[in-house]
């Protein structure tokens, strides 16, 4: 039984829930992302990057273009004008 | 009907649908064929995708999704004897070994022949047997439909195997409560919901499917790590050999799909009992039928062996159709989630939708045909491309898997407290799962139990508050007797067991 994982993509999971409003779905899911690689062991910083950022740009464009949902930017973007 | 046919075919046939049935029964496949992922994972995971679309395409890539899921699990049954889904267990007995005799190719060709012909003859009922039940079904009444509700659940407990029972009924009440969180439908009064303003509307389906299939099966893989079969299982697409069949092989599986199918609808249509029993029923049933000859090739690679389950686990799939489709009522987990989809899309299944929305009614139908077809013509060619998106390592793999059921089940509502609520509800369902619990039909009490509420809250208050209406009309009547003894079988069983062990030992009672 490896908890010891687990127990951190849970903890991702409520940092995911709890930043995804201020940071803002790109962020805030690249974060997640490459946060869960690490935790899961994959230590090379090119692919982190690489499995992370393509795939979070190319669902945003998806979502907020071709399925026109409105994805809000961060709270925190607003707050630094 | 011939009308409705054509309409659902037009609608089948638009380019649109047709790519979505390719791409869902890609995406099945591909899930089907990971470790640990079954076929309600990947319509699940689909559900969101899927928001943007009319109903029809919504589910033309459902049915894809389904029936690629329950091929991938047969090709890693067959290949690596893995099965990725249950349904596909008894496929691994015969498909194994012949994959281990250097003939992988035509294992899965004959997994893939059977596969469509079931599929295809269950299709073909399907189409008589639903518009006739659903006519039937019109005159239902809501004390009717809350016996049949009640038979639903307690068939899913009945069939759930030799010692969960009891497991299997937990969680279907288990899931009953949870289907009470929220507004009462009749009083408008908020119940169980701690003054959350969050829990007002109660939990959403699609939350529950997510967290607790998606969610704790991509994480039960790294907590307890089952060894990691893709590169057996990439190493073993390599050298499939022949995928073709010979004339003679042909002839001694026709008889068997016919068989098989027949039982595999019937199975399929039965509450509770799906794919995986349909498949271990044609399995015996083919062996019984077996001269003491073939017998012997039974379980070291029998083409009757590998045929018959393969048949009738697709043909249950479509089966399970007839009660979601006529009824409203799904019999399956798989179903399940197929409603909450079909209810998110807005189309309430049952026996209105053929009346009110004959083109949804239709294409559902249709369109589980063109999967069938599109599995057979493309899953074939695709098999070594999929192998190849096996490659990708599972430290990759389950981090996506997380972030699709957070954001799909977030996109809906963008409400963050439905992704910590996830994250409960995985840990809860994980904590259950190591435990042995099932979780289908806690899916199942959630989806029935906020409609056997409606229509028993309408049944109490046509017959004035008395409890009369359960006994009144015979129909309901006997759909509960049926229940009831649904209920007592497993305890019949258990206590004649008891009683003949007891015999045996007969000092037993003096110690």
């Amino acid at each position: 039984m490896k908890w010891k994982p687990v127990i951190m993509l849970a903890a991702l999971m409520i940092f995911y829930g709890l930043t995804i409003r201020y940071l803002g779905f790109l962020i805030s899911t690249t974060i997640f992302l490459m946060g869960g690689f690490a935790v899961l062991g994959e230590r090379r910083i090119k692919v982190l990057i690489g499995a992370a950022v393509p795939v979070v740009f190319v669902f945003w464009f998806l979502l907020s273009q071709l399925m026109g949902i409105y994805l809000a930017p961060g709270d925190i973007f607003e707050m630094l004008g | 009907m011939l009308e409705g046919i054509f309409s659902g075919l037009t609608t089948a046939i638009m380019p649109i649908n047709l790519l979505m049935v390719v791409v869902g029964c890609f995406a099945g496949t591909f899930i089907g064929m990971l470790p640990g992922l079954g076929p309600i994972t990947a319509i699940a995971l689909m559900i969101p995708i899927t928001y943007g679309f009319d109903p029809s395409t919504g589910l033309i890539l459902m049915a894809g999704v389904y029936y690629g899921a329950i091929f991938g699990g047969s090709t890693s049954s067959i290949l690596i004897n893995a099965p990725g889904v249950a349904g596909t267990v008894a496929t691994a007995f015969d498909g194994y070994p012949m994959a281990q005799q250097g003939k992988a190719g035509k294992a899965l060709a004959i997994a893939a022949y059977s596969s469509f012909s079931g599929g295809t003859i269950a299709a073909i009922f399907l189409l008589v047997a639903a518009p006739a039940l659903a006519s039937v079904s019109l005159s239902f009444q809501s004390a009717d439909y809350f016996a049949l509700m009640v038979l639903g659940l307690t068939a899913v407990s009945a069939f759930a195997g030799k010692g969960q029972v009891l497991k299997a009924i937990t969680m279907t009440l288990f899931g009953i409560m949870l289907s009470t969180i929220g507004t009462d439908p009749a009083a408008g009064v908020a119940r169980f919901t701690f003054g959350s303003m969050d829990l007002v509307d109660g939990i959403s389906f699609l939350l529950l499917a997510m967290s607790t299939f998606a969610l704790s099966e991509a994480l039960l893989q790294i907590l307890r790590p089952t060894k990691d079969t893709r590169s057996d299982e990439q190493k073993a697409l390599k050298n499939l050999g022949s995928m073709k069949l010979s004339k003679d092989e042909v002839k001694t599986m026709t008889p068997v799909i016919a068989r098989s199918s027949v039982l595999g609808f019937f199975t399929g249509v039965l509450p509770g009992a799906g794919a995986t029993i349909a498949s271990f029923l044609a399995y015996g049933l083919e062996r019984n039928l077996a001269s003491a000859k073939e017998k012997l090739q039974f379980g070291k690679g029998s083409i009757r062996g590998l045929t018959a389950p393969e048949t009738a686990n697709n043909a249950a799939c479509s089966g399970s159709f007839v009660p979601l489709l006529t009824l409203g009522i799904p019999g399956s987990g798989t179903t399940a989630v197929m409603m909450g989809a079909l209810i998110s899309y807005g189309v309430q299944p049952g026996p209105r939708l053929f009346v009110e929305q004959p083109d949804v009614f239709w294409s559902v139908i249709i369109s589980m045909y063109i999967g069938n077809i599109v599995l057979l013509v493309l899953n074939l060619p695709l098999i070594p491309y999929i192998s190849r998106l096996l490659a990708l390592p599972q430290q990759l793999l389950v981090p996506f898997v997380l972030f699709f059921s957070l954001i799909g089940v977030y996109l809906v509502t963008f409400n963050t407290m439905d992704i910590h609520l996830m994250v409960l509800a995985a840990a809860i369902a994980i904590g259950l799962r190591l435990l042995n619990y099932p979780m289908a039909p806690m899916l199942l009490g959630f989806i029935l139990g906020e409609m056997m509420e409606e229509n028993l809250r309408r049944a109490l208050m046509i017959s004035d508050g008395s409890i009369s209406f359960l006994w009144e009309r015979p129909i309901t009547l006997v759909i509960l007797l049926i229940s009831i003894a649904f209920l007592l079988a497993p305890l019949v069983g258990n206590t004649r067991q008891w009683l003949r062990k007891r015999k045996a030992v007969p000092n037993d009672g003096e110690m």
